[in-house]
């Protein structure tokens, strides 16, 4: 009762303040204001091209026939373009995306599910040593891939698991636990104990906290959470390769950098294919970016 | 379970600004979950779909081959194995597991070497014969000895006696090779050979009368990239070869000639000196890109093998020029491609087919013209072969010797090897020949073969 | 301890088991690897103990990756922190085409390490690319040299992994900045606080945890980092830009000096493990205010 009281308040408070502001000097503000604006946009779209300039020189490699590519003269718009390297690249792996979707989605739900219950559970439901177990599986997330590649075939092999896109799946989902536990945890440590302490009051135990009370809360973590999933399974390659040995279930990255001849490679199928290859991602980019929105949690957290 | 209505808890949060948005959350999360069972159903089905056709199973996984010949002309002689192979033993279901990248990939030799020791290996593997697979996999008894396939199959009756030796071990071959490659080339661009105005070089003294010539009218003579790439690696292999001569080269790789000896001095000195003569941004050019500096004017030749020629193919480059790498005449530094049976392997009988359809004159005569390289068999049927292909025939039955290359595998073990290629590329930075002979003296101390 | 936390013990278990075999066992067989002399195909199971260590760290090439894993870890860290903070600060506020600005700030992460060190190796040769932008705008006086400086080569190769990353750390400061009550900040601007005073009071000390992990994240990718620099440099010039994994991986698959690798690898971890132990004094500083 207390809280809403005091959101009514401060929602009040907001209002009057803003009316008062408007009503002093309106037109001393406004120049300041335009010029301020301006100067974020002008910064904004400088961190735009930063960050589109090697996308840019990629898509234009990917437009060029082959004798035209040449590093010197890489900022030179192609004359005339052609989708013959798109046309190529498709042809070489476009049958491999089902593959990669079968591999990347189960995976990344899995891992992005067990996180999200292992972080609530690190985070909320502390037992005795469950920090030192915490370091422990966080400490998981350094061991690099090369260093795992001998043993994690004889396991697979034991398992009997080695060959098989589940296989796969379980060792890309048990590779991001250490991840995808930090993020959840990380911020599920965030929600106010209170809130906790009311719901189990209320009689809420493990399951209807986590039901109703963290997980509506979570959107934006769990969209940060698939980004990174998603990224890393989607655009792994050497866990792919050692693991399926039949090319026809290989992933699209595989398919991508068999694109690579020995004695050359020609480029402009490479950039197209890795175009291509990034495609999805990037879908999956912008449907997650609705999680983003403002406001969604807005007032949803108090006290 | 009903969602408590009555708690503090969601009343607290359904009132003021809230309660829209816990309504948009639960909505949101009802989708959510709706799309994420949707995608999680759709990708079951795709992968049910893929497994059909996906992991080979004991049963149905019939031969697999590995490989990094994964695109142009190799990949088209690969297949056209493949055709021989169906033709000559139909219904086996081939796996063609070719990993791209540079040759001997890391990535190849990454997946290969994890399967293999992991108990997991598959029917058959691409290697260059000698040392390294000698040392690798056949000294540790990984592989199947193939004399009962040399003797039923009559090879040495149309191998040269150097091959066969270069692929065996106390006697017994253990792979087949499919093609010969030629290490000591020099391949040059005509175009710019005839503007500096001069020749082929044929010695190395030649060489660098025509490289300050090219050096005067701005166009760098020598063609080498280094960035992840081998170039200074082959140059300095062709110079020990000239400076040291057939005997003194082989006997770097056992013990024979001392690696700190004058004639190693020499070859190094030598190199350095080219490194003058190189485009300026060799730091930089990627190691596939080299075929490109003769194919697009940036250098006048590159000292490398034959398979770069395949390079100037996929940029439709004809107009370059050959010649045996400068003081190597009648010496030819053999690369070649091979297979062998390894001990384990899933499906041995088809494997063992495979290795007959490689080193049968059909296959070979399939796969040569579109790899751009030659058979070994004597009877080789050579009327698809390019004009170069016929010269390295001819060269290759008039050479009065066979040696095995160091860059590729075939001389020395994977640690040599391995140090060889770390000094080379400390070598294009020091640029240091003293600096170099000392990290290779040291590598040959500690390699078993040579020291011992 | 209750039910529910025996229950969320339950509910961890078969997460741990799986990490105790997939990390846990394989870092044992790494680190027994590491003491035997397996340099070849077949293992030989004599003891060395800390031979290969010794061999490891005597090669003047590690020396080179030592130092490339702080230069690296400072700069790249240092870039995606500060600019995915300061994208993410600038994109909360009323934006028109916010989805727009952040959907461009977080492309490069959808493109592989991979295409990522290709793209970059050209842009920063220094005989075209960016020196050729340079150039054409008339400040053809500067023409760094990239990635192909002997010392400072590292830094150009942790810039390109900035560059795929920053959009990354931008989103987890976005969603951690939308997580924080917007009372709060009304409550400082009532009392007087500016803009300035605002974020350092108050909302870069709530956003400590998104802070953390952001460090961690970002720390284990400069501690792994391999991808990158194989495709961006190869380790060269020479060994200027090497690295640890790339050492590893190419003692491993190339030279088959299998324990000497495993060396490499624990040395890995043990550094990690110094990277979580700020984590563990900063999470217990956190839990005393409050927020841990």
């Amino acid at each position: 009762m207390m809280a809403t009281t005091q959101s009514d308040h401060a929602a009040g408070t907001m209002l009057r303040s803003h009316a008062r502001a408007g009503a002093v000097a309106p037109t001393r503000i406004r120049p300041r204001h335009v010029f301020k604006r301006l100067l974020l946009y002008l910064v904004l779209l400088a961190f735009a091209a930063y960050f589109l300039m090697p996308i840019y020189v990629l898509v234009l490699t990917a437009l060029k026939p082959f004798s035209d590519v040449n590093t010197a003269t890489m900022w030179q718009l192609p004359t005339p373009p052609t989708l013959d390297a798109f046309a190529a690249a498709w042809n070489a792996v476009g049958g491999s995306f089902l593959n990669s979707v079968a591999i990347v989605v189960p995976a990344t739900l899995l891992a992005t599910l067990l996180g999200a219950v292992n972080g609530y559970v690190f985070a909320k439901w502390r037992f005795p040593g469950s920090e030192l177990v915490f370091r422990l599986v966080l400490f998981g997330m350094f061991l690099p891939y090369q260093g795992l590649l001998i043993p994690l075939v004889l396991t697979l092999r034991q398992l009997g698991l080695f060959g098989t896109i589940p296989g796969l799946i379980v060792t890309h989902a048990i590779l991001g636990i250490p991840i995808t536990a930090l993020l959840f945890r990380s911020f599920f440590a965030a929600v106010p104990d209170e809130l906790l302490e009311a719901a189990k009051l209320d009689g809420c135990g493990f399951f209807r906290i986590f039901r109703y009370l963290m997980l509506p809360l979570a959107p934006p973590t769990i969209a940060v959470v698939l980004l990174w999933q998603f990224t890393a399974v989607w655009n792994d390659f050497i866990l792919a390769v050692v693991i399926l040995n039949n090319p026809q279930s290989a992933p699209i990255t595989v398919a991508v950098q068999n694109l690579a001849g020995s004695t050359s490679v020609e480029w402009n199928v490479q950039m197209a294919a890795a175009l291509i290859a990034a495609l999805p991602t990037i879908v999956v980019y912008l449907l997650l970016g609705k999680l983003f929105m403002r406001g969604l949690l807005t007032g949803a957290l108090k006290g | 379970m009903p969602e408590p209505r009555n708690s503090i808890l969601i009343s607290t949060i359904n009132r003021a600004e809230g309660a829209t948005i816990m309504t948009i959350s639960r909505r949101n999360f009802l989708q959510a979950t709706a799309a994420g069972g949707a995608l999680l159903g759709t990708s079951v089905l795709a992968g049910c779909s893929a497994s059909k056709t996906g992991a080979v199973t004991a049963k149905d996984r019939n031969l697999e081959i590995f490989s990094w010949w994964t695109s142009g002309g190799e990949v088209q002689a690969l297949d056209a194995l493949y055709s021989v192979y169906r033709k000559q033993y139909p219904g086996v279901k081939i796996a063609n597991a070719a990993i791209g990248g540079a040759s001997g990939g890391t990535n190849m030799q990454a997946v290969l070497q994890s399967r293999m020791l992991g108990n997991q290996p598959p029917d058959s593997f691409q290697g260059h014969p000698g040392a390294e697979f000698i040392d690798s996999w056949v000294k540790t008894g990984a592989m199947e000895p193939l004399d009962k396939l040399y003797k039923d199959e009559g090879y040495a009756k149309v191998l040269p006696a150097a091959l066969i030796e270069m692929s065996s071990w106390q006697g017994k071959p253990y792979s087949v090779a499919v093609n010969a490659q030629r290490s000591n080339l020099t391949l040059y661009n005509k175009t710019l050979m005839k503007k500096v105005g001069g020749t082929v070089p044929t010695t190395w003294d030649e060489f660098f009368t025509l490289a300050d010539k090219a050096k005067a009218m701005g166009i760098p003579a020598i063609g080498l990239a280094e960035s992840g790439g081998n170039a200074t690696q082959c140059v300095v292999e062709k110079l020990l070869l000239a400076k040291l001569g057939p005997d003194g080269y082989k006997g770097l790789f056992n013990g024979k000639t001392d690696w700190g000896s004058q004639g190693v001095t020499a070859a190094l000195e030598t190199a350095a000196r080219c490194f003058a003569y190189a485009n300026p941004n060799y730091l930089s050019v990627i190691g596939s890109d080299e075929p490109s500096l003769v194919s697009s004017g940036q250098a006048l030749l590159i000292l490398n093998g034959d398979w770069c020629i395949g390079g100037f193919e996929a940029k439709n480059f004809t107009d370059y020029g050959w010649a045996p790498a400068p003081d190597t005449d009648g010496m030819f530094i053999l690369n070649s491609d091979s297979f062998g049976l390894p001990k384990g392997a899933p499906n041995p009988t088809p494997a063992l087919d495979w290795l007959k359809v490689v080193g049968s004159k059909e296959g070979q005569d399939a796969f040569n013209p579109p790899k751009g390289t030659i058979s070994p068999r004597s009877d080789r049927d050579d009327s698809h072969y390019n004009a170069y292909q016929h010269w390295a025939v001819n060269q290759w039955e008039t050479a009065k010797v066979f040696l095995p290359t160091i860059t590729d595998g075939s001389a020395t073990s994977t640690q040599f090897t391995t140090a060889w290629a770390n000094a080379m590329q400390s070598f294009d930075v020091n640029k240091d020949p003293a600096l170099t002979q000392a990290a290779l003296v040291k590598a040959a101390q500690s390699d078993k073969n040579i020291s011992s | 301890m209750t039910r529910d936390h025996w229950l969320g013990l339950l509910v961890l278990s078969p997460s741990l088991i799986a990490v105790g075999i997939f990390v846990y066992v394989f870092i044992g067989w790494s680190v027994y690897v590491s003491t035997i002399d397996w340099s070849g195909f077949v293992p030989d199971y004599t003891f060395k103990w800390l031979d290969n260590y010794w061999q490891v760290a005597t090669d003047p090439r590690f020396l080179t990756d030592l130092r490339n894993l702080v230069l690296f870890s400072v700069v790249f860290i240092g870039q995606c922190i500060v600019i995915g903070f300061i994208l993410a600060v600038l994109l909360n506020r009323h934006i028109k085409g916010e989805g727009i600005f952040r959907t461009i700030y977080i492309l490069p992460f959808a493109v592989s390490l991979v295409v990522t060190g290709v793209s970059w190796h050209w842009l920063m040769d220094p005989t075209t690319g960016i020196n050729l932008l340079l150039r054409a705008i008339g400040l053809g006086a500067i023409q760094p040299s990239w990635y192909l400086s002997q010392s400072w080569g590292i830094v150009a190769v942790a810039t390109a992994n900035s560059w795929q990353m920053c959009g990354y750390v931008m989103a987890i400061y976005l969603a951690g900045l939308r997580n924080i009550p917007t009372e709060l900040v009304e409550a400082a601007r009532m009392d007087g606080a500016g803009p300035f005073t605002i974020y350092r009071r108050v909302i870069i000390p709530l956003l400590a945890p998104v802070t953390v992990t952001a460090l961690l994240l970002t720390g284990m990718v400069s501690v792994k980092t391999f991808d990158l620099v194989v495709t961006m440099t190869g380790g060269g010039p020479g060994f200027a830009t090497d690295v640890l994994g790339l050492n590893m991986y190419q003692l491993a698959f190339q030279a088959n000096l299998y324990s000497q690798s495993a060396a490499v690898a624990v040395i890995m971890m043990m550094i990690a493990g110094l990277v979580l132990v700020p984590y563990v004094m900063n999470n217990r500083r956190l839990k005393r205010t409050g927020l841990g």
